[in-house]
């Protein structure tokens, strides 16, 4: 697991961990009933405050991705791929739609994006 | 050597001699008793060091000292500053002592000369710079009270100075010699003195009320 | 619930008013912080930072309200209490002509629990050479020095005032390191002044904000989101920001940006909400209630 934290990004840096767990469990790095780092030992690792770990893990834990178990620590949970999988579609929509909004913008047709995107694919 | 051996013994009967060698025993038994005092410190070195680095450098640029962070509660703290005028006092008398047993080695009459007016002034000079460390050392330690100390340092400066200023040429030996020993004892009076009521926890009420009501105004 | 493996907090302080200065007290300052977690002071400088800190490490006396560290009482019991507090200062005031070993030995024996075996090994792991005198030390090892005989008296909170102050890059890093070992088995916190904010931005559980002697807030750092928002928008926009949700703004042709309450009356425009940094947030507040002259 490699987690990167950016001091720069708009997102704060709760979310910043939240969305790379998930990425992690989409991934197939993070599997069920593997434990999690402990909070604090996170919390050091990035250098980053325990209370924000704390809350990236309870936020983790609210979408039921991960449980706690009293006096041990965080544990994966059964993962319903899928549904991490299809939240994550629905970003890439929201991404493309955005993209979509600014070729018009720049008044590319809808020919020269599919090629732009066909091309920079294979790269 | 011989003679000043010889210049010693002829001199035994001094009396300024004896009373600064009874300084010297009296303190080098204080410390001692000091160092039994303080059992849970038993390397005498640290003593040492305690006594002679720490007080000198302890003030820092700002006058916040080591002292201040230590964990020391305020019986160490004046444990450490009496012995710290003990230590002075002692330097005092051993300075003085020093500076006759140079002087029997030169010349024996010399030592009337010295006792009356440059003992006189080396005794200011010290008792001076103690005034100056004591006064650093109180500021910093407690700001509520530091105004007093102030004041207190600035008459011991002046009561100095005016010392300095006397002119004691015509001042008998003995006379000379007797004040100059009661100054060696009132500064280690005022200063045990000061020293304590800074440690009691005596802020003065009055002081605290005044400024209580400036702030609510 | 697993951050905190004792109840009590650590630190435990309530002082209504300090005379520091004939015109400078320290007022209303009342926070707790528990153990496992570290705090950023921040505020301008003579905002009161130092005075504080000299309050909190029992080097100025209270005149009222107390000061509790791991439930010991400044006021009576300072001697537990002291020792259980280290300090790491701008300005070392360890004795100068005393070589790093000496003064270990001579200002350890003050402390319960002080091992020189321990403060040997921390001089090693900070390279910090045992036979060179305090004032021949750098300031970088000044401020390591300090840190090893905190961390060889075994002490719970460590105080700090502007450590990181003049240190370059790499040793800044470090030293964030051990604060992060320090904390990490929430047994021990740490209290730092700092103007370097960056490195809060991260690190701080909790900000302590103080505004000429008074403490302008004490915050979890993840709250301050909850109270305060840097939003920008066209200057029309943020002309039209209620007053009493304003704090302050800077307003110029091409950026505007202003800092609001994040309660208060309704705010009808859509602003943007940019990243609350801690330098923003200090920025804005020292300009509370200024009038925009750009």
């Amino acid at each position: 697991m490699n987690i990167v934290i950016s001091n720069e990004s708009s997102l704060p840096i709760y979310e910043q961990i939240v969305n790379q767990m998930k990425n992690e469990l989409i991934q197939g790095n993070l599997q069920e009933g593997d434990a999690m780092p402990s909070i604090r030992s996170l919390a050091r690792d990035l250098q980053i405050s325990v209370i924000t770990t704390n809350r990236a893990y309870s936020e983790l834990e609210k979408e039921g991705l991960i449980y706690s178990v009293a006096g041990k620590g965080f544990y994966v949970s059964h993962q319903n791929t899928n549904m991490l999988k299809e939240k994550k579609i629905q970003g890439i929509e929201e991404h493309m739609t955005q993209l979509i909004r600014e070729c018009r913008m720049a008044q590319l047709s809808r020919e020269d994006t599919i090629k732009m995107l066909t091309l920079l694919w294979e790269e | 050597m011989k003679l000043a051996y010889h210049s010693f013994i002829a001199q035994k009967r001094n009396a300024m001699f004896w009373v600064n060698l009874l300084f010297v025993l009296l303190l080098s038994a204080g410390i001692i008793s000091l160092s039994v005092f303080h059992q849970d410190i038993d390397i005498y070195w640290v003593m040492w060091v305690w006594f002679w680095t720490i007080p000198m450098e302890s003030y820092g640029k700002t006058g916040e000292g080591i002292y201040s962070y230590l964990p020391l509660d305020l019986q160490d703290k004046k444990k450490i500053y009496l012995n710290y005028i003990l230590v002075m006092w002692f330097v005092l008398g051993f300075a003085q002592l020093l500076l006759y047993l140079f002087v029997l080695y030169i010349n024996t009459d010399a030592i009337y000369m010295l006792s009356s007016t440059k003992g006189w002034l080396l005794s200011v000079i010290l008792f001076l710079n103690i005034c100056k460390f004591m006064l650093i050392k109180c500021r910093s330690d407690c700001i509520s009270v530091s105004k007093r100390f102030n004041n207190t340092g600035i008459l011991c400066v002046i009561l100095c100075m005016v010392l300095i200023l006397f002119p004691n040429y015509k001042i008998g030996v003995n006379m000379g010699y007797w004040i100059f020993v009661g100054i060696y004892f009132l500064t280690a009076v005022i200063f045990i003195v000061l020293i304590w009521v800074s440690y009691v926890d005596y802020i003065p009420k009055d002081f605290l009320d005044e400024y209580s009501k400036e702030k609510k105004v | 619930m697993y951050l905190n493996y004792e109840t009590k907090p650590l630190l435990q302080v309530s002082i209504p008013t300090k005379r520091i200065k004939d015109d400078f007290y320290l007022k209303n300052i009342e926070f707790q912080v528990p153990a496992g977690y570290m705090v950023g002071m921040i505020g301008k400088n003579g905002a009161g930072k130092t005075s504080l800190i000299r309050l909190l490490l029992g080097a100025y006396y209270l005149d009222s309200g107390n000061i509790w560290v791991d439930g010991y009482s400044m006021l009576n019991q300072a001697k537990i209490a002291k020792s259980k507090v280290g300090f790491v200062l701008d300005e070392n005031p360890f004795p100068p002509s005393l070589t790093v070993q000496e003064c270990g030995k001579v200002c350890g024996i003050f402390y319960e629990k002080f091992s020189m075996k321990k403060f040997t090994e921390e001089c090693v792991r900070f390279q910090l050479p045992p036979k060179r005198k305090i004032k021949k030390l750098s300031q970088g090892m000044q401020i390591k020095f300090q840190l090893a005989f905190a961390l060889a008296a075994d002490v719970r909170l460590l105080v700090m005032d502007e450590p990181t102050a003049g240190l370059d890059p790499v040793f800044r890093h470090e030293f964030m390191d051990v604060l992060c070992d320090f904390i990490e088995d929430g047994r021990h916190s740490v209290l730092l002044s700092t103007n370097v904010t960056g490195s809060l931005d991260l690190i701080a559980d909790y900000l302590l904000y103080i505004e000429n002697g008074t403490q302008g807030f004490f915050l979890e750092k993840e709250q301050l989101g909850d109270c305060y928002k840097l939003v920008t928008g066209t200057q029309n926009q943020l002309m039209c920001i209620p007053k009493d949700r304003l704090i302050a703004k800077e307003l110029s042709q091409n950026h505007s940006e202003a800092l609001i309450y994040a309660n208060g009356s309704p705010i009808l425009i859509a602003l943007q909400e940019l990243p609350l940094t801690t330098d923003k947030l200090m920025y804005y507040l020292a300009r509370r209630g200024e009038e925009d002259m750009r």
